[in-house]
């Protein structure tokens, strides 16, 4: 990958591996990847099953800790952080959408939201209930706010889960096909939510299989068999 | 906490309130069982010991003999006073007399007998009614004998004196004394002065030196160290024996500062805490296996919390909330039962097995203290192994949690080989049985679980047929259907013939039998019997050579009577209580008609309820006692052996004998026998089957909560079943399968600590009771009742979930959180 030196990076990948042990032998998931990302930068992550998409988001997410290599995001080198510091700096740092929503059954949407608040405790108590409102209101799910995650539709459970990620006001989000399990409608108008997000600054990594993501990021990773594919042309 | 999280716990306990109300039962349920122990344990100890001790006992009894004088009693009393280390003392006697209702003898009265002036300062009693002393012709029953005995205060009796003769007493009043064991319908106590034993045709003589002894001399608290008390007892025996024609028969000194049956109490209440501390751990497992279902069910919700920031201590923090939530609520609600059952279970040992007065039903706070502690306490820290290794799942861990991830272990593997060489067998039955192994940690816990409800189940109810076998010992030993008891010895002959014609008797054999003690040769009798004299004495009996009524005793020690045999005795095992040193060769001295007799101990007999022994030969007794072809037992075999018919059995004899100028002492049917050894083990199987039952309620919810969280875990599992098209049905009969397999291997599994538990309680709680182990009995009943209860359960347990788990469509399943 190319740096551009007059660009602040939001995230470093320095000769990641990541492997597996399985019952047929080691794995390997992900070949000595280097990757930089610029903040702002609009990303998708895609590639055939199987060639490493998720394991990569998850790397950057500090979920999987890579077998070896430095993965650094937001000015933090993930491999140094405990797993209790992790789950604090993801509080912090990044904001996670992933393709089921996983929106806690028992709580309301709007308490979904304000529950990353109560962990990170970056936001006053007394404003985070407004906010979390005020978040919904911006993915459209206002009117939502007060019923449980299973009374929403695919679409408002996936904006719901968007409108947690932004909780902590985080620069980067990290989406794991968010827009997987979304009629083409629904995934439309996610897509069109996240480069509206992208625009007020925010990174985004998303993981995709959608081909018509790409109008809407401003770089693609193609990742083939654990490796970053070199576009055609390139060297 | 945050309002946020306290939020989601209520939801999420509201959730799951069917598993939550579960846990609460089944701890308030093991907690009210531990806390109805605890606090009947305690209520009992202090009642026993404050009403024991407001008797004032005696630390020691003195038997002399002969009686000492009414116009020696002064001098004897002051002789024993100045002797170093002794408090006070009082002379008393102790009278057996013979009740006689409707012109025969229908009870026995134990009389402690005083001085008009004694001051009643030891050994004393509180009259209720009437007055100390009462006038000559006059008694005051113990309040156990008049409830027992159905008098009352007013009315007269008629007892047996000297030579028989009847005499009228008037119950003058009710005495309450709290050192004696209740009475029976057979046996009662009263109080009588030494005023009255000139109408009894009995000089007006006391026997029994009893004393206080204190630990220094000088000091007026009577001393809890029994060798002190020996030696001064010993030390003022010596004394005693001085006055020419004074002999020391016997010295008794009682455990001090213990009631009776304060040992025997206090180790079956500990034996029934334990077994409900057992119960209460039972549960405490089940609290871990249903919360591990619970988190196993939230693992992905954890995962998801810490993917969006909260830290492992939060997590942990927040289930701990949870779990104490539970153990909070279900010890609150335990609380109130456990003090109204413990009462109430210490006010029946007390009144009813005791005979304490309850004067306190107030326990010390360490009492509550315990019962908070242990009902939080215990489920907490068995919870939080499953808590933590939960807090501590990585998010990847936690995210990818599918309810059947373990890698298998070799033997796993081995298993899953060998299951797919098999030919013919429907896969289904084939995949349970995989299923069951895939997560072995759940397996083993839930494995775990159910045997140990059912080993505590099965060996409670086969601990119970061991009591209940007890009886049947009686009448194994003893094929005789009546046994009459002559005032004195007959004619053997006479006596045959006389019984051999009464209607409906078919054998008879004739015995003897006397009222002993045993002491080591040249020794002062030191023995551990209390005032009531129901502790430490024997009845001898000597065994014909040729019986066919009587079936020896199992002989743990040594060897059984041999033909020839003329100074060798059989004792019980229980005479190790008051001479622990018993062995096999020993030679021991018994006093036959007064006289002190030699005996070579041969064997020790396993003794339970209604054993014949101290046992010797017919001819070595005949020679001991210079008594030949006398006899004052006779065996009666009748033609029918039913109560009714025995006990007419019995009194044609007693009027057949008495037509032959020879008097019966008393007839009794051997259901009389079998009836008072089933009567003492009454209460225990009552308790031990309410803690049985608490058990098994206990590992009934533990099978629900197992198999529904089983099918919770996998519900991702059965929508790819569905997805690929496995009907409702198959999905159902898979999950009852593998819960039917689980509820077996836990069946085997519990056979081994099934047989330890019976084995080890039936030794101890025997030992306790009877000197010997309890039968070892399996009970057939409850096997089966456990294996259908376990494998219904199971079924039944699993169908529900199972049924909701074929409902789910496989996006639900699939997205199932």
């Amino acid at each position: 990958m190319v740096n551009n030196p007059n660009k602040i990076l939001a995230v470093q990948l320095r000769g990641v591996v990541k492997a597996y042990q399985v019952s047929a032998g080691k794995f390997t998931a992900i070949h000595h990847i280097d990757l930089d990302i610029v903040q702002g930068e609009f990303v998708a992550i895609v590639g055939q099953s199987g060639s490493g998409k998720t394991t990569l988001l998850n790397l950057l997410a500090g979920i999987d800790r890579p077998t070896s290599g430095e993965v650094l995001v937001a000015d933090t080198s993930l491999g140094k952080l405990s797993e209790s510091d992790l789950a604090e700096w993801r509080g912090k740092h990044v904001g996670l959408v992933f393709q089921f929503f996983q929106l806690l059954p028992t709580l309301t949407v709007v308490e979904n939201v304000q529950l990353p608040m109560d962990f990170a405790k970056n936001i006053p108590t007394a404003l985070r209930r407004t906010r979390a409102l005020a978040l919904l209101d911006r993915v459209g799910i206002k009117d939502q706010a007060n019923k449980l995650p299973a009374m929403l539709s695919g679409g408002q459970q996936q904006r719901a889960a968007i409108a947690r990620a932004l909780a902590n006001d985080p620069p980067i989000l990290l989406c794991d096909e968010p827009t997987g399990n979304l009629d083409s409608a629904n995934r439309l108008s996610v897509l069109k939510l996240f480069a509206d997000l992208n625009a007020e600054g925010r990174t985004i990594v998303m993981v995709t299989h959608e081909r018509d993501a790409s109008s809407f990021t401003s770089r693609q990773v193609t990742l083939v068999d654990g490796r970053v594919a070199i576009p055609a042309g390139r060297s | 906490m945050t309002k946020l999280l306290l939020i989601k716990l209520v939801r999420d306990m509201r959730t799951t309130w069917g598993r939550m109300v579960m846990m609460i039962f089944a701890i308030s349920l093991s907690l009210i069982a531990f806390s109805t122990m605890l606090q009947a344990r305690t209520l009992v100890q202090s009642n026993m010991t404050s009403g024991y001790l407001s008797t004032n006992p005696a630390s020691a009894r003195i038997t002399i003999n002969p009686g000492v004088a009414p116009e020696k009693i002064e001098s004897t009393l002051n002789l024993a006073k100045s002797e170093p280390g002794i408090i006070d003392a009082a002379m008393r006697s102790v009278l057996s007399l013979k009740i006689q209702k409707d012109g025969s003898e229908s009870a026995t009265l134990q009389m402690f007998v005083a001085s008009p002036d004694d001051p009643m300062r030891i050994a004393t009693f509180k009259t209720e009614r009437g007055n100390w002393p009462p006038p000559k012709d006059g008694i005051l029953l113990e309040k156990s004998t008049l409830e027992a005995m159905k008098l009352k205060v007013g009315e007269s009796l008629t007892v047996l004196g000297s030579n028989d003769k009847p005499v009228q007493l008037k119950i003058t009043g009710s005495a309450r004394d709290q050192s004696l064991s209740p009475a029976s319908q057979d046996t009662g106590y009263g109080h009588i002065s030494t005023n009255i034993l000139p109408l009894l045709g009995k000089e007006p003589t006391l026997n029994q030196l009893a004393i206080t002894v204190a630990d220094k001399p000088g000091q007026t608290e009577p001393s809890h160290n029994r060798d002190v008390i020996v030696r001064t007892a010993l030390s003022l025996a010596d004394r005693l024996k001085q006055d020419p024609g004074v002999s020391i028969e016997q010295i008794a000194v009682p455990p001090p500062y213990e009631h009776p049956h304060q040992q025997i109490a206090n180790a079956l209440l500990t034996a029934l805490l334990a077994f409900g501390a057992l119960s209460l751990l039972l549960s405490a497992v089940l609290i871990a296996t249903m919360f591990n279902g619970l988190l196993t069910q939230h693992i992905p919700q954890i995962g998801i919390m810490k993917a969006i920031g909260a830290r492992s201590n939060r997590i942990l923090q927040f289930y701990l909330i949870m779990i104490l939530l539970v153990s909070a609520i279900a010890t609150t609600l335990a609380f109130v039962p456990g003090i109204v059952l413990g009462r109430a279970l210490a006010d029946l040992l007390l009144k009813g097995a005791l005979n304490i007065d309850v004067t306190s039903l107030s326990v010390p706070l360490w009492v509550y203290a315990v019962t908070g502690i242990v009902g939080i306490g215990v489920p907490l820290l068995l919870a939080l192994i499953p808590l933590v290794r939960a807090s501590r799942k990585t998010v990847r861990e936690a995210l990818d949690e599918r309810g059947a991830t373990d890698r298998p272990g070799r033997f796993t593997k081995r298993l899953y080989s060998w299951l797919g060489k098999l030919r013919g067998v429907d896969i289904t039955l084939l995949m349970a049985f995989r299923n069951i192994f895939r997560r072995q940690a759940r397996f083993l816990l839930s494995v775990g679980l159910l045997a140990t409800a059912g080993a505590i189940f099965v060996g409670g109810l086969n601990l119970r047929a061991g009591f209940q076998a007890i009886p049947k010992t009686i009448t194994d030993q003893n094929s005789w259907d009546v046994g009459v008891r002559l005032r004195e010895p007959a004619v053997a002959k006479q006596v045959t013939d006389i019984v051999g014609n009464v209607p409906g008797v078919t054998g008879v054999e004739t015995w003897n039998t006397i009222s002993t003690n045993i002491q080591y040769p040249g020794k002062v009798d030191v023995t551990r019997t209390y005032p009531d004299q129901g502790h430490g004495s024997l009845n001898l009996t000597a065994i014909p050579e040729v019986t066919s009524v009587f079936n020896p005793p199992k002989i743990i020690e040594g060897r059984w009577l041999a033909a020839g045999d003329t100074d060798a005795i059989v004792l019980p095992q229980s005479i190790r209580k008051s001479l622990p040193d018993m062995k096999v060769g020993d030679s021991v001295q018994l006093p036959i008609d007064d006289v002190l007799t030699d005996w070579l101990v041969v064997g020790i007999a396993q003794d339970l309820a209604g054993g014949a022994c101290p046992c010797v030969s017919q001819v070595g007794f005949e020679q001991a006692s210079g008594q030949q072809g006398h006899v004052n037992l006779i065996r009666i075999v009748t033609d029918r052996h039913d109560k009714q018919a025995r006990i007419a059995a019995g009194q044609a004899a007693t009027e057949a004998l008495g037509l032959g100028q020879i008097k019966a002492q008393s007839a009794m049917p051997i259901d009389a026998l079998v009836d008072s050894a089933e009567g003492h083990s009454n209460v225990l199987i009552i308790l031990i089957m309410f803690i049985a039952a608490s058990i098994g309620i206990v590992g009934l919810i533990g099978l629900g909560s197992t198999m529904s969280t089983n099918v919770i875990e996998r519900t991702r599992e059965f929508g790819v079943m569905n997805a690929i098209g496995a009907p409702a049905g198959v999905v159902r009969r898979l999950v009852v399968y593998e819960g039917v397999f689980i509820a077996v291997v836990s069946c085997v599994v519990a056979i081994v600590p099934t047989l330890l538990i019976t084995l080890v309680m039936g030794t101890g709680l025997g030992n306790l009771f009877f000197s010997a182990p309890v039968p070892f009995h399996v009970s057939l009943w409850a096997i089966i009742i456990w294996i259908a209860v376990v494998t219904i359960g199971a079924t039944l347990a699993t169908l529900a979930p199972a049924y909701r788990a074929a409902r789910l469509t496989v996006r639900e399943a699939l997205a199932y959180l």
